[in-house]
This record gives C-alpha cells, structure tokens and sequence, in this order.
C-alpha cells in the first residue's frame, strides 16, 4: 500500500482510538466528547477538500483535450467540394440540382401542409436564380389556376411573407375551384425545367470545367480526391483523442469492456492468432485485417438491407431490350400533349380578355361556354400528362439501366443509379415497407446516400452483378486467408449484428490504443462523472 | 496531515481509496456527533 493510504489509515485509527477512551458517562464528557469530535472532522473535512481538489485537477485534466484541427479542415475542404454531385454522369440536371426531390414532393403533397408546397416553390425559383433564370409569374400558365396562385405567392415573395395568412386563404379559394392546383404548379415547374433544360445544362457544364480549372484535375481526379479526403477525415476521426474520450463519457463505451482480460478472450474468438503473444508488428497487421473486415462487414450489411434495390435493378436489366426507345416516344407523346394543353390555355386566356369588349357581343354567350368549361377539360388533360410524367420518370431510370449495365456492373454502380434517381428510390423503399405505415423512407433512403457517399466500398466496388450469389462465401474466403475466423454461418440474419459487433469492438480498442487514451484516466473519470454530477446538483 | 500529502504521487485508483476513506471517516465522525449530541442537550 502506498505510504499517503498507510498515513491516512494510522491517522483514522489513532483519532478513532482517542475517541474510543473519552468517557461517555455524564453530560458534561459527553459535551467533551462532541467537541473532539468536531476537531476532528474539522481536520477531516479540510483533507477531504484538499484530496477533492485533487480529483477535480485530474478530472479536468483529462477532459480537457482538444480535437485534431486536421479534422476541421478536411471537413472544409470536403464541404467546398459540395457540388461534386453535378459531375454525377448517370442523371441529369433535374436530378443533379435537386428538381426531381421538389416534384416529388409536391406529387406526395397532402391537404393542409401549404408550408411545403411553399417552401418547395421557393427552392425551385432559388434553384434557378442561381443558374442566371428569373422566373416570374408569366412564366407559370400551366393553368389559370397556377397563374392566379403565383401572381399571389410573387407578391408574398417580396415581401418575405410565404407563410402569410393572405397566401392561405388565396390557395383555399383556389383549392375549391381546383382540387389539383398542387399537381398543375408541379406539372408547372417539369415544364419550366423543360423549357430551360439547354441553358441549366450548359451552365452545369460550365460550372464543373471551372472547379476542374481550378482543381487541375479530371473528372476522376476530382472524385478521387473526394474519396481519399472523406477516407482522411474517417481515418483522422477514428483514432483523433476526443472523439474517443466522448464515446467514453457519453457512456456509449465502457472502460471495463476494454480491459486486456476482455479484448484477449474476444482476440482469440475471432483471430486464429494469439494476439497478446504476438509481436507489435504482427498486432498491428492483425489489427489492419480487422479494419478492413469491419468495413467490408458494414457494406454487406447495407448490402443486405437494400438487396431488393439490387433485385428490382436486375429485373429491369434483363427487361432492357423491351425499353428500347420508350422513354423517346413517351416522351414525345408527353410534349404533344402539352404543347395542345398550353395553346388551348393561351387561347383561352385570349378569349378571357376580348369576351369584355362589346364588339365580340355576338359570340359573348358561344365563349362563356367555352369559357366556363375549359378549367374542366384542362385539368383532365393536366391529369393524363401528369401521369405520363411519372410513367416518364418511370423510363428514364430504365432507359439509363439500358444504356449503362451488364454483367460486368459493380453492386456499388448498381446502387449508384438508384440514389442518382431520388422518385425512384423513394418509390422502391416505400413500396417495400408499405406493411409499415409510419415508415420513415426518407430516412431511409438517407442511410443508402450516405452509404454510396462514404468512401469505404471495396466489396461493392469490385463484386459483379453476376457474382451476386455468393457474396457470402467471398467475404468469408477472403478473411479467412488473413487468419480470422469466419464462416458464412457468421453472416447469416440472426448471427450477423453479434459478430459485427465483436469486430467493431476490436477496431474500437485498436483506436483506443492509437488515440494514446490511458484506458486507467477512463475508468477514473467514469468513476469521478457521477461525483461531480451529484455535486453540481447539491451546489 | 492535509499539508504533508503528495498526492500527485497517487495513482487514480489510490486517489480514490484514499477520498473513499476519508469520506467514510467524515460520515463515521459525523453520526458520532449526531449520537451523542442527543445526551448534552437539556
């Protein structure tokens, strides 16, 4: 025992000793007594203090440590690297600028929620002022409907009150008139798009030779930077102190799960080497494996969460012959549609304005008709080019598929044209969780973004459509030649988040290790956390 | 005593033995005032 605790534990019992022989026997001693007492935990409340003080230096001490500044630099220099979607070659600019995800929107768009379809009109007017195009409320005359709408929502606008009360009351005049007034400013916006499809494409083009100007790099130089900068950044994050020390004091981690007794059980579960013997060349290479078997983990199991994608994709694949110039006639059939809709629209518009004039009395009752009935057949024909719309996105995802897979096709390219076409991804994830109705797909279809945006996928990168069937017994061949025990059983449903687990928990304690954390400061902070805690609140 | 102890020699774990008895102590001292003040009061 140390010499302070030998001290101290002399020091308690000589005071203890000393109280033991006071006599008790009378007020007065007793009296005595209490006042020795008091001395002594004077004494003791000032030691006490002194050996707090102490705790508290070290407590202090060992949170206080700051987070590599390399991490907040590559996240800048990620984050100046935002518009790397617009290099993305398998969509299009409506894609690419986010135009899909606000008609999607709008088509998903339930009564009551003005606030989103606002909030969507904005977005896509800011969309294209940033691309050099003002739009203004001439430009929406998909409909009567949508022009007296954004006549209304322009003044709004200007005035930075999208959420006015007036802007609400004008929509629900319009709503009575046309329940479909949402599905007309969207049809609206494709058309816009549509019309101003050449110039966006063109500014696109010229965007992204600027940031390769600027870069001095190519298309794939530019994207393998931005890989090897996220793979910095995960690199840098992993083993960077505080992050570490903030998984231990958010109690997400726990030292006594980290201790050498654990790790050496878990080691040797899970490595057909004896990791404590082994030197710290072979320890780290040991390690190394883990690494990347963890990372190979997380992608199967993405993998297996959005196999029906995959599925879906391959359908269609081995459909492709039938899709073979249908996106170009239903597109055609879609544009014809249209243009009659717009003329009859623009003539309508005219008869609007002369059935005033006293000279055309003649025909005054004739044009009321005509009139009083366009909104009707306009909008059964905005509801047919509505769904030729949607049939038509339906096309440009197969047409794409006809156009870029076979065989040879990565998991991970495959996974990149769903998450290149949002409606379609969208649509996918929400038909298979329709059982569910509080499914929250757009989180969902998140975790599949993100996943094709880290830049870790060496199985999906390299694994081909055709090899798809034994993606199992390719991972656990290729481990098991760096002496870690794993059998396809491992990846089975039920046994996989248990042995991910015990990987990530040897990957944990590696960085744990790189982090240069004394695991001891953990397991005294762990200790001292609900002291200070249960202080604060007394104070 | 409380100016004599090196405490930064201490490792957590002795650091913290060694609060834990003085707290121990303190609460001992503590409930033998609480006990025995009862007898002197009138």
């Amino acid at each position: 025992m140390n010499d302070i605790l030998e001290e101290m534990d002399k020091f308690i019992s000589g005071n203890k000793e000393v109280l033991a022989v006071l006599p008790l026997n009378n007020k007065k001693n007793k009296a005595a007594y209490v006042k020795k007492v008091e001395e002594f935990e004077d004494t003791a409340l000032k030691i006490k203090k002194v050996i707090w003080n102490e705790i508290q230096e070290r407590y202090d001490r060992y949170l206080n440590v700051t987070q590599d500044p390399k991490i907040a630099e590559l996240e800048k220099n990620i984050e100046n690297m935002d518009n790397i979607d617009l290099f993305n070659e398998l969509n299009t600019p409506f894609e690419k600028l986010g135009i899909d995800k606000i008609c999607h929107s709008l088509s998903s768009y339930f009564e009551g929620d003005l606030k989103l379809l606002n909030d969507n009109i904005k977005l896509f007017l800011d969309i294209f002022e940033n691309f050099g195009i003002t739009l203004t409320e001439e430009d929406f005359n998909y409909s009567q409907f949508t022009n007296d709408y954004m006549k209304a929502f322009f003044v709004e606008k200007s005035k930075g009150t999208i959420d006015s009360d007036n802007l609400k009351k004008i929509f629900e005049q319009i709503y009575w008139k046309c329940p479909n007034i949402v599905t007309h400013i969207e049809l609206n916006i494709r058309y816009l798009y549509y019309i101003n499809f050449k110039k966006i494409d063109k500014e696109v083009n010229a965007r992204n030779d600027r940031t390769l100007s600027i870069t001095q790099l190519d298309k794939n130089g530019l994207v393998k930077k931005y890989f090897e900068l996220n793979k910095d950044l995960i690199k840098t994050k992993r083993k960077d102190i505080k992050d570490v020390w903030d998984k231990f004091y958010t109690e997400k981690w726990k030292s006594k799960e980290y201790s050498e007794k654990e790790m050496s059980v878990l080691y040797d579960k899970l490595s057909t080497k004896k990791y404590f013997e082994c030197s710290k060349e072979e320890r780290e290479e040991i390690n190394k494996n883990f690494g990347k078997l963890l990372n190979t983990l997380e992608e199967y199991r993405v993998y297996v969460r959005f196999k029906y994608i995959i599925d879906d994709l391959t359908e269609k694949y081995k459909a492709k012959d039938t899709f073979k110039g249908s996106y170009d006639s239903k597109s055609k059939e879609l544009r014809k549609k249209e243009q009659a809709l717009l003329r009859e629209s623009k003539k309508n518009k005219t008869l609007m304005k002369r059935i005033k004039n006293p000279i055309f009395l003649f025909f005054k009752k004739k044009w009321e008709r005509k009139i009083y009935e366009f909104p009707v057949t306009s909008n059964t024909e905005i509801k047919e080019l509505k769904k030729l719309y949607d049939e038509l996105d339906i096309e440009q995802v197969n047409t794409k598929i006809a156009e870029f897979v076979d065989d040879n096709c990565s998991i991970k390219y495959m996974f990149k044209i769903a998450t290149s076409y949002y409606t379609y991804a969208y649509n996918l994830i929400k038909e298979h969780y329709k059982e569910d109705e509080i499914f929250d797909v757009e989180s969902e279809l998140k975790v599949l973004v993100d996943f094709i945006d880290q830049p870790y996928k060496v199985m999906v990168n390299n694994i081909k459509l055709v090899e798809e069937p034994n993606i199992a017994s390719i991972i656990t061949n290729r481990y098991k030649i760096l002496n870690i025990n794993i059998e396809v059983e491992d990846l089975e449903e039920e046994n996989i988040e248990s042995y991910i687990a015990g990987v990530e928990k040897i990957v944990n304690y590696h960085n744990i290790l790189r982090s240069g954390i004394n695991l001891d400061d953990v397991t005294f902070v762990e200790n001292v956390k609900p002291m200070v805690e249960k202080m604060n609140k007394q104070n | 005593m409380e100016k004599n102890m090196e405490l930064a020699k201490l490792s957590n774990e002795e650091l913290l033995d060694l609060y834990k008895k003085v707290d121990d102590y303190v609460v001992f001292l503590d409930k033998e005032k609480e006990k025995n003040l009862k007898g002197t009061e009138e």
